[in-house]
């Protein structure tokens, strides 16, 4: 765990999960933002300083996930975030500002570039859905376990959808993911049918025991469906 | 200033011509004036023009602004000269000494005296190839401070047989960041010398970490080291990153049109880290396809999986992407989209797995 306790934002402490070495590091972890704050709407980026023995100062661009408080959708998108001079950077967008504060997932890794030499392939690890009840189907999936950490992207054929199989609690039963990974990632529930709004629908699942548990807010008019995926980085222990 | 030994002006001191006598200790020393070189190049035009330019500043500044120089320069003390003569640093001097490595470095003249003055710094060197082809220094790490840009000059001696070369070195570039740590000179070095290196020819370079605020040089690395296939520090051939950039890639087909591209792999097993930027001309788009000519062809079957969005016009939606490089048999880039159709212009980027 690394402590983040200064911002440029008026946000408080920020505890992540981290794995570090010179080559990659993975964080995982969850930033609530305060647009109204008055640091934060002077602020063109938000910066969150890292501790002075992090492993890495600068990092290649990866990814955060903003979450809205919009009702019932949650609409958000992805952003830009990457490490600079010992600061954990994330790209600004003020879209959904309205809607009071909002939060700020990580669960990336960053790397560095500049590397000559030769590369080995991913190895994959496969996958099997235990549940009987063909809530879920995989469409294509990428599974990679290290011992410090894993990284999971999945598109689903069948996911729930809200207009047909309520609002759950789903579970998602899996053979073989990491048991040791605890870890709460925002799922991207939209499909081809839902209309055309500012933002993607998305609600946040927990990855525990090796299986991974959401639901759907109440009064949801239609939310998940075949065209949902999530895509991640998470350490282990 | 050449120096010379006087026999017959003992007495004398002042200019007749273009010979000055002064008297040093007991003796009486003559000196011709100094003349510029009747070599006219453009470079030497510009740099005459540009020490002409910072000189008469001097003169435009104001009497405060004036007094703030000669107090730094009163701070720094003495200095001495190649000939040994010691002698102080004149508020006139350090104005023009600053400005001009301000304005090789890009800055504009600053007619403020900086509150401090710092001397330019050494380099740390991985490996690096001096070649026909590729003059690349790697592993100069991150510059310590923001305002440092490297400093970069060289020389090729002109015969095996040519020595004292030291001091023949000229800029060839200024570079305000380094590629995670590389710089490729070998551009700069054909505008500068008109040719590429030969295989054998001895190669010297100053090189040094400066200030472009408030810099002068005084610590550097030079380095003089013979052309040769293979790198310096290790004897391996070049290799290049596993890099594509935006200028290594036919941007634009009948459909589609790429406006940003940066990909890069790196260690552990395969991890890509890109920026891509693209739009569509008309209707719904699966997936574009674009040649590219950036990766050796170790590399065969790059796929990813990652976070797309909507640009703000298109309301900034999620997609998950596949970017998959061919190369080899075909070098193609596609992008397609697994989720449904791609925004009309999109965005994708983060660091993910590659995997086959």
């Amino acid at each position: 765990m690394i402590i983040l306790n200064f911002n440029n934002f008026g946000g408080g402490s920020v505890t992540l999960k981290d794995y570090q070495s010179k080559g990659i590091c993975v964080l995982n972890g969850k930033i609530t933002v305060d647009p109204t704050n008055s640091a934060y709407i002077t602020a063109t980026r938000l910066e969150l300083n890292l501790p002075s023995n992090f492993a890495m100062t600068k990092s290649a661009i990866s990814t955060a996930i903003l979450v809205s408080n919009a009702p019932i959708f949650h609409y958000g998108t992805v952003l830009h975030c990457w490490i600079e001079n010992n600061k954990l950077c994330i790209e600004k967008l003020t879209e959904w500002d309205n809607y009071g504060n909002y939060e700020i997932y990580i669960n990336s890794a960053f790397v560095t570039r500049g590397y000559r030499g030769d590369f080995t392939q991913t190895s994959k690890k496969n996958l099997s859905i235990l549940n009987t009840d063909n809530l879920f189907a995989f469409n294509q999936y990428t599974y990679v376990e290290t011992a410090d950490y894993v990284f999971f992207v999945a598109m689903f054929l069948s996911f729930p959808l809200s207009l047909s199989q309520g609002q759950g609690p789903f579970t998602l039963q899996l053979s073989d993911f990491a048991t040791d990974v605890n870890v709460q990632i925002p799922l991207i529930v939209t499909d081809a049918n839902t209309p055309k709004t500012i933002g993607t629908n998305i609600t946040v699942g927990t990855f525990e025991n090796g299986n991974l548990t959401f639901s759907y807010p109440n009064n949801t008019s239609r939310i998940g469906g075949d065209g949902s995926f999530f895509n991640f980085f998470a350490t282990r222990g | 200033m050449k120096l010379l030994p006087s026999v017959a002006f003992n007495d004398f001191s002042g200019s007749a011509g273009n010979v000055t006598a002064r008297k040093t200790g007991d003796r009486t020393v003559l000196s011709t004036r100094t003349k510029h070189s009747k070599k006219k190049t453009t470079y030497q035009a510009a740099t005459r023009c540009r020490f002409a330019d910072t000189v008469r500043g001097y003169v435009d500044i104001t009497e405060e602004q004036r007094q703030g120089w000669i107090s730094l320069a009163n701070n720094l003390g003495s200095y001495h000269t190649s000939t040994g003569k010691e002698y102080s640093m004149t508020g006139h001097n350090l104005f023009v000494a600053i400005n001009t490595y301000r304005k090789i470095c890009g800055k504009p003249q600053s007619d403020i005296a900086p509150p401090e003055l710092k001397p330019s710094n050494y380099i740390r060197l991985d490996d690096w190839w001096l070649t026909p082809e590729h003059i690349v220094l790697t592993g100069l790490g991150e510059k310590e401070n923001p305002n440092d840009v490297l400093y970069v000059e060289m020389y090729v001696a002109q015969s095996p047989a040519e020595s004292n070369c030291l001091d023949k070195t000229v800029l060839v570039a200024i570079c305000p960041n380094t590629d995670w740590g590389d710089i490729d000179l070998t551009n700069a070095f054909i505008e500068k010398f008109g040719t590429p290196l030969k295989i054998g020819q001895k190669v010297y370079i100053k090189i040094c970490w400066i200030d472009s605020e408030c810099g002068y040089i005084k610590y550097y690395s030079l380095i003089g080291r013979n052309a040769q296939e293979t790198s310096i520090e290790r004897n391996a051939p070049y290799f290049p990153r596993a890099k594509i950039t935006i200028d290594q890639i036919d941007a634009i087909d009948e459909d589609s049109l790429i406006e940003y591209f940066d990909y890069e792999i790196s260690p552990g097993s395969k991890f890509t880290s890109n920026e891509i930027v693209s739009r569509y001309f008309e209707g719904v788009s699966a997936g574009c396809n674009f040649l590219h000519y950036g990766l050796l062809d170790v590399f065969e079957f790059e796929r990813s999986y990652q976070y797309s969005r909507g640009t703000a016009e298109m309301g900034y939606q999620i997609q998950c992407t596949e970017v998959l490089i061919r190369n080899g048999f075909t070098n193609m880039i596609n992008l397609s989209c697994r989720t449904g159709g791609l925004p009309r212009h999109f965005e994708t980027f983060g660091t993910y797995y590659i995997t086959q």
